[in-house]
């Protein structure tokens, strides 16, 4: 009897241990109501699910959505990423003399009050060219610059050095307050945590423990005035957390990876915008390593052994396609003959032996001794990366070669890895590849050198003539394939999921790194939450 | 002898009877009655197809299968797949070969830890004891989740043995208070006072008088280490503090479980839940069995 008894006690105990975490499924949506409820009046503020930050400054901070609506520039890119006027009124070119000139909207003004001048202009230029102390990944970018003046109050002068390309692409940069960051150190200054700019959105505070940066529409801005009240900026990065908020009510809009996207398709409420973005991602050497700077040679070799169409199915949900470039998607990119690696486990077998590798008795690879291993970080709560990584080492592992992956709260690049899951865009002018793959480049931290891309880069950059650029950057293109900077997987498709009350997302845009942009055109927005 | 003897009396009477002792003809089933058959099996099942996983999977569990995406149990994935299209089935028999392997090494360590410096503390003077009484107490009053964090940070990457090693050094206190009270009781046995003054050195007394004395008292707490063990692996690695991603375990498949909340896939958690769940039921109780028949027992004398 006893036996009895207590079986069945357990047994009841099991079911409802298992009952209760069943029932935890069902629950997360039903709590709605209440959050949206509890939380006051936000029905003219957008709850935006966003990356990590911990800097609002259109110097540092090159991918975050934060800056471009903080700040703004002498110009800005349009929908189909064109530069056009935005604090300038207009502008014009000598191309006898390499001279722009800036003719400044008159009336502007920082969001503490000030008047906005042609000094602002005079300084942020001269951080980005002069100051020998700045370390920031666009500084490529300024490098023709040979000299800015303010004229007066209203009128800004550049002089290149010699003719960019790009040069236009980079005047979109926010401009700074000279009145509060004159003699501070940019990189250091409090500054970056308490922004004033002169852009659409002022920012009001941040809210550290919480997570979350609160930002009002500038009334005084020079163009449209955003219709959306209030921005509140909650820093997640949990691609799982993000999601889950905007189930639970307690997020607007985010960006999410394909497959959490999926599920919020036809759901009632919610909204998908699917833009195009120019982010890939690749497994990127870091060739100061121990490991990589002696094997720099056998990277593109991998690519014969990474399915990356199965990739694309799975992980992306097919929200994406298989890359060979890395300006694959732009205008001046595209170039079919640097598709040169196509997933053949022979033709892998087949390099791996010229180059001198031969599979040891465990059959991993191994040369001179030493086997084919490398480790790569991965940062922990990007589940996209993760699973990419986790897919690439496993047909990796099948085809000989172990590439260890170690995830990672924060990216140590002192740690002794030997590279990363990278990811990043050049959704403008193809010079963007100038800073990342140069030798030299400013954005280069993996220390990739190819001479042969050294050199096309530069000339591609001073050259005029748009069928002759093109025509370079697909020779680029080729000798990137031939030895890559990285091994390409895939770009991605930028899923942003929003309430069914948010209007005025516009798709056309182009996104970039982290499909970053999305709010390119704010001021149109509009949020009607029930 | 006896029974020839027997022949001699004739039993006699109107109505005898045989007297039969009650419950000798099924005293092997009487003894197995009293053990916790159920659990035993289970857990012996469960055990035996970890062991055995390779000839019981029937997928490569590190394989992706890219063409079956979250897929529901069906006939080919038992289990289903998860995401990635990773076998549900074949990923519980190998990864709680991995479970269990760290239950039982961080039992070890617990108990080695445990019983040694109870003893220890038990046989020393008021004054040490004390003072080793004490570090126990201050340990335990730091949350346990507290301090792994703190260790493993401080050791870095993990691996089975790593990991074993954390919970073990973090969870052994309860089991040495345990032991240096029964110690406390023993060392003024007179055996244990005679051994004293044989020259036993306290090692020998150790082994030869006082561990076979609380071994059964001691044996609840033991066994139900490694299910505790086991929890707080999955714990550290559903906070993705656990094994690297590519080592499986039934911690680091719950740790999926977040996504398979968002994705409508219950297959993913639930499987592995409730092997982990009916491990432990079982575990627990087969401990209880212990605890009872040491309480059962008048003395360990």
């Amino acid at each position: 009897m006893n036996f009895r008894i207590k079986y069945s006690r357990m047994f009841v105990t099991v079911l409802c241990i298992i009952a209760v975490s069943l029932s935890l499924i069902g629950c997360s949506s039903s709590n709605n109501a209440n959050k949206s409820a509890k939380a006051g009046n936000l029905t003219n503020t957008l709850v935006y699910a966003g990356e990590n930050t911990d800097t609002i400054n259109p110097i540092l901070d090159t991918h975050g959505e934060l800056s471009s609506i903080v700040f703004s520039g002498l110009m800005k890119n349009d929908a189909a990423g064109k530069p056009v006027a935005d604090l300038a009124e207009s502008y014009t070119y000598d191309d006898s003399s390499l001279t722009y000139t800036f003719n400044l909207r008159k009336g502007i003004m920082w969001h503490d009050g000030k008047p906005f001048t042609a000094e602002d202009v005079v300084f942020t230029y001269n951080k980005l060219i002069t100051d020998k102390t700045l370390a920031a990944s666009i500084l490529s970018q300024y490098l023709d610059i040979k000299s800015v003046q303010a004229t007066d109050a209203n009128t800004v002068v550049i002089v290149l050095s010699k003719y960019n390309a790009a040069m236009l692409d980079y005047f979109t940069v926010g401009i700074l307050p000279k009145h509060l960051l004159e003699g501070q150190d940019i990189a250091t200054t409090p500054f970056n945590q308490k922004p004033v700019g002169t852009g659409r959105y002022k920012f009001v505070e941040w809210d550290k423990a919480g997570g979350s940066i609160t930002l009002v529409k500038n009334e005084k801005y020079y163009d449209k005035v955003p219709n959306i009240e209030k921005i509140v900026y909650k820093t997640v990065a949990v691609e799982s957390t993000k999601a889950l908020m905007l189930e639970s009510g307690e997020a607007d809009l985010a960006w999410l990876n394909a497959n959490y996207a999926k599920k919020f398709r036809g759901k009632d409420g919610y909204k998908n915008f699917d833009f195009k973005t120019a982010d890939y991602r690749a497994v990127n050497p870091d060739f100061k390593s121990a490991f990589w700077s002696k094997n720099k040679d056998s990277v593109g070799v991998l690519n014969y052994a990474i399915n990356k169409d199965d990739i694309i199915k799975s992980v992306l949900n097919s929200q994406g396609f298989s890359a060979f470039s890395p300006i694959q998607l732009n205008i001046f990119g595209g170039n079919k003959e640097a598709d040169i690696y196509k997933y053949d486990l022979n033709k892998f077998a087949e390099e791996m032996k010229k180059l001198g590798w031969s599979k040891g008795s465990d059959g991993i690879y191994e040369r001179n001794g030493s086997k084919f291993h490398f480790k790569i970080q991965v940062r922990d709560y990007e589940e996209e990366r993760i699973d990419i990584a986790n897919i690439v080492s496993k047909q990796l592992k099948d085809a000989g070669v172990n590439m260890e992956i170690v995830l990672v709260t924060k990216f140590d690049w002192k740690a002794g890895y030997d590279g990363f899951l990278a990811g990043y865009a050049a959704e403008f002018d193809p010079d963007a590849t100038y800073q990342q793959f140069l030798s030299t480049g400013s954005s280069n931290n993996m220390k990739y050198s190819n001479p042969a891309v050294d050199e096309i880069l530069t000339k591609a950059r001073h050259i005029k003539d748009e069928t002759e650029r093109k025509n370079l950057y697909g020779q680029f293109e080729v000798a990137f394939a031939k030895e890559p900077a990285s091994v390409l997987i895939a770009f991605l498709d930028g899923n942003y999921v929003g309430i069914s009350g948010l209007n005025g997302l516009d798709t056309k845009r182009v996104l970039g790194h982290h499909a970053v942009g999305v709010m390119w055109n704010i001021e149109n927005w509009t949020l009607s939450k029930k | 002898m006896v029974g020839e003897h027997r022949e001699d009396f004739a039993i006699v009477g109107a109505n005898y009877k045989i007297h039969k002792p009650e419950g000798n003809k099924n005293s092997s089933w009487r003894r197995i009655r009293d053990k916790p058959l159920v659990s035993m099996i289970i857990l012996a099942a469960i055990i035996l197809g970890c062991i055995f996983a390779g000839h019981i999977q029937n997928h490569d569990p590190t394989g992706f299968y890219l063409n079956h995406l979250s897929k529901a149990p069906n006939t080919e994935f038992y289990f289903g797949t998860d995401s990635l299209g990773r076998d549900i089935f074949s990923m519980i028999w190998y990864g709680g070969g991995v479970s269990l392997i760290i239950g039982l090494l961080s039992m070890v360590i617990m108990t080695v830890i445990g019983v040694v410096y109870g003893c220890i503390s038990g046989n020393a003077g008021s004054k040490t004891d004390a003072v080793m009484m004490r570090i126990p107490e201050l340990i335990n009053s730091i949350p346990v989740l507290l301090l792994v964090l703190l260790l493993i940070s401080i050791l870095g990457a993990q691996n089975i043995a790593k990991i074993s090693f954390v919970i073990g050094v973090t969870g052994w206190c309860a089991l040495a208070r345990i032991v240096r009270s029964e110690v406390r009781q023993i060392r003024s046995s007179e055996y244990v006072l005679a051994a004293q003054c044989m020259g036993g050195s306290s090692l020998h007394i150790m082994r030869r008088h006082l561990i076979p004395n609380f071994v059964s008292t001691i044996m609840f707490v033991v066994v139900s280490s490694i299910s505790s063990s086991m929890l707080m692996e999955s714990t550290l690695s559903f906070l993705g503090l656990g094994l690297p991603v590519d080592v499986i375990s039934w911690g680091s498949m719950l740790s999926l479980a977040n996504k398979a909340l968002l994705l409508n896939t219950w297959w993913v958690i639930i499987f592995p839940g409730v092997f982990l769940i009916v491990t432990m039921v079982c575990i627990t109780n087969i401990a209880y069995h212990f605890r009872k028949e040491t309480n059962k027992r008048e003395s360990n004398l």
